[in-house]
């Protein structure tokens, strides 16, 4: 905390540069780290990289296999699998990115009020987060998308309000811990107010594992959409890797690469970024940095 | 404490958790665009006077608070309502389908811990390994691929292209099969569900017990047992292990949650007749009381195995007791 290099530009730079000193060392990290760079790019350059509009009908005949016009084939409205798999990339991203920070930030709005202030209201709030942690998530997501209606919003909205506890959970407990120390009592002591020492002085010191549980939640978050369009409660309108594996359901014998290609992009998206998660951990959490 | 107290105690702190869960199926129902009495009764079936007599019931001309306190005294005597789609009490259809759910679950559940303890072990004992590291990649792919995808891709290779097992259903039909020709019938048709369902919790619990035996195996004791010149199988299973163990049950607990997400997508692709199965079709039909009454059986159930596990953890280390509060 005593740093002598008071200017926070450099200092943030020089925290980066040790940062990916370490994270580099992590070779299923970098794996992660580039395939979630090779989806943010599919995702952004879609309309330049898909051959066809993704529920565009008249793109081939139904049911073709995979060849060199249609790469994955087409499904059984003749649209374009491959085409579909490149747009698709837009909303998982889209549902994991935002889901995640968004219960994120309700985790760790919660877990440093919880931690800060204690007393009654810890309990209060600890007794909350242990309900949701017993909530079925996936069972409370499709209940509520199919009371409220399926929109990749609605999606978003309810995987963040059923995830925020694990981050509650591990902010609190480093607030506990950090809330006591010096730096704390000196910010105090220069009569802080709470904010600035709940979000300028202790949350930077605790924000290792939240950034470790994002990037896997991310990855929780993608299965969730995945799973609820899936199941035919995802928007119908907008083009999903669940919503082609929903259709695909009644096509596996006559056209597995309608189920195929879909099942891979959810599958590799997830690993990336549960590969990237692991990489994060080793090289952010502190009890490992000694190695 | 004392063992017996100690569980009096998790079981009263479970109450609260039971209300809460209650309650929010309570604000679901009246958030959920639409009429709360037709929320509750269902679209279909119904007439003016039974929804008459139903808005007398829940108090709808009282105050919400009112209302609530009729909601939470009904719920908990037991009356999870009727449903029109199936006239049926809700209570009743739902536990005709929990054994199947179950069995699914239970032998997906034994599976992955058969399969994922003895990887974890075997990862952990070399470190950063090639051995240690290709369990560990492969056994987080496990944990990134969609079960129902891996579903549908082991229905694609297993029975369209090999042709050894069933895929549809729990039973055949039309088969005529009792006593063991019948069991032995639903356990091959349980073998894909079962074994998909269970690679993403085998993944967990192989990450687990690596992970828990590192850290538990380079605590003092151990060098003590290793000192003594005892044997690396004895030393490993009967002083680290056995410790190593103790966060795995409460994993377990904490997992059924996710365990019954994934088995409602998994009764899905092999077309199970269990609770997953149940739901979906309650969705489909609007079947509003039999959806908002497997909510909270599903809930009331991970409660009691995370109360189970709970017990479970102070038996085998009493340490708990004293320390966990």
């Amino acid at each position: 905390m005593s740093a002598p290099d008071r200017r926070p530009a450099s200092r943030l730079a020089r925290a980066c540069a040790e940062f990916w000193r370490r994270y580099r060392k992590n070779r299923s990290g970098l794996v992660g780290l580039a395939l979630v760079c090779g989806f943010l790019l599919l995702a952004v350059l879609a309309g330049a990289i898909a051959t066809s509009a993704p529920l565009d009908t008249k793109t081939g005949a139904p049911f073709e296999p995979p060849g060199p016009i249609h790469y994955f084939g087409t499904d059984d409205l003749g649209r374009d699998v491959f085409s579909g798999v490149v747009y698709g990339a837009r909303v998982s991203l889209a549902v994991g990115f935002l889901a995640a920070l968004t219960s994120t930030i309700i985790g760790i709005i919660i877990g440093a009020v919880a931690g800060y202030f204690g007393g009654w209201v810890d309990d209060l709030l600890m007794r909350v987060t242990e309900m949701f942690m017993v909530i079925p998530v996936f069972v409370l997501a499709l209940l509520l998308v199919a009371l409220f209606g399926p929109s990749v919003s609605n999606v978003i909205v309810v995987i963040s309000i059923l995830s925020w506890p694990g981050t509650a959970r591990l902010v609190r407990a480093d607030f506990l811990s950090l809330k006591n120390r010096e730096f704390v009592e000196a910010a105090r002591s220069l009569s802080a107010g709470h904010l600035d020492i709940i979000f300028a002085e202790i949350l930077p010191n605790a924000l290792a594992p939240v950034i470790i549980t994002a990037s896997l939640r991310v990855a929780t978050a993608i299965l969730i959409e995945a799973g609820l369009s899936f199941l035919g409660f995802g928007d119908p309108n907008t083009i999903s890797w669940g919503l082609m594996l929903y259709w695909a359901q009644n096509f596996i014998r006559h056209a597995p690469w309608m189920a195929i290609f879909p099942g891979l992009a959810i599958s590799l998206t997830t690993l990336a970024f549960n590969l990237m998660g692991d990489g994060l951990n080793d090289a952010l959490n502190p009890r490992l940095k000694e190695r | 404490m004392s063992l017996p107290y100690y569980i009096l105690r998790r079981a009263l702190q479970a109450v609260p958790l039971l209300v809460g869960v209650v309650v929010i199926n309570f604000l679901i129902i009246h958030l959920a665009p639409g009429d709360p009495v037709l929320v509750i009764a269902g679209e279909y079936g119904t007439t003016p006077e039974y929804l008459a007599a139903m808005r007398a019931k829940m108090g709808l001309d009282k105050p919400l608070s009112v209302q609530l306190l009729i909601y939470l005294k009904t719920t908990f005597m037991g009356d999870l309502g009727h449903s029109f789609v199936w006239n049926q009490s809700v209570l009743r259809i739902i536990l005709e389908f929990v054994p199947a759910t179950f069995l699914l679950m239970g032998s997906s559940l034994v599976l992955s811990v058969l399969i994922g303890v003895p990887l974890g072990v075997w990862a952990s004992r070399k470190p950063y390994s090639l051995m240690d590291n290709t369990i560990t990649t492969v056994s987080l792919a496990g944990y990134s691929i969609p079960v129902f995808w891996l579903g549908i891709m082991s229905i694609l290779l297993f029975s369209v292209r090999l042709k050894w097992l069933p895929t549809q259903g729990m039973a055949s039909i039309a088969s005529g099969y009792t006593g063991s020709a019948y069991a032995l019938d639903v356990a091959r048709h349980l073998v894909l569900p079962a074994t998909v369902l269970a690679l993403a919790q085998l993944a967990l619990i192989t990450r687990l017990t690596r992970a828990s035996l590192l850290e538990v195996m380079s605590l003092d004791f151990i060098t003590t047992a290793w000192s003594k010149g005892l044997g690396e199988n004895w030393v490993i299973f009967r002083h680290g292990l056995r410790n190593a163990l103790l966060p795995i049950v409460t994993i377990i607990g904490l997992q059924v949650g996710y365990l019954f997400g994934g088995a409602i997508l998994t009764e899905t692709v092999f077309a199970w007749p269990g609770m997953g199965r149940l739901m979906l079709r309650a969705l489909s039909t609007r079947d509003y009381p039999l959806i908002m009454g497997m909510f909270i059986v599903i809930t009331v159930m991970i409660v009691l195995v995370n109360l189970l596990t709970d017990i479970l953890y102070a038996v085998l280390d009493p340490r708990v007791r004293v320390t966990k509060k």
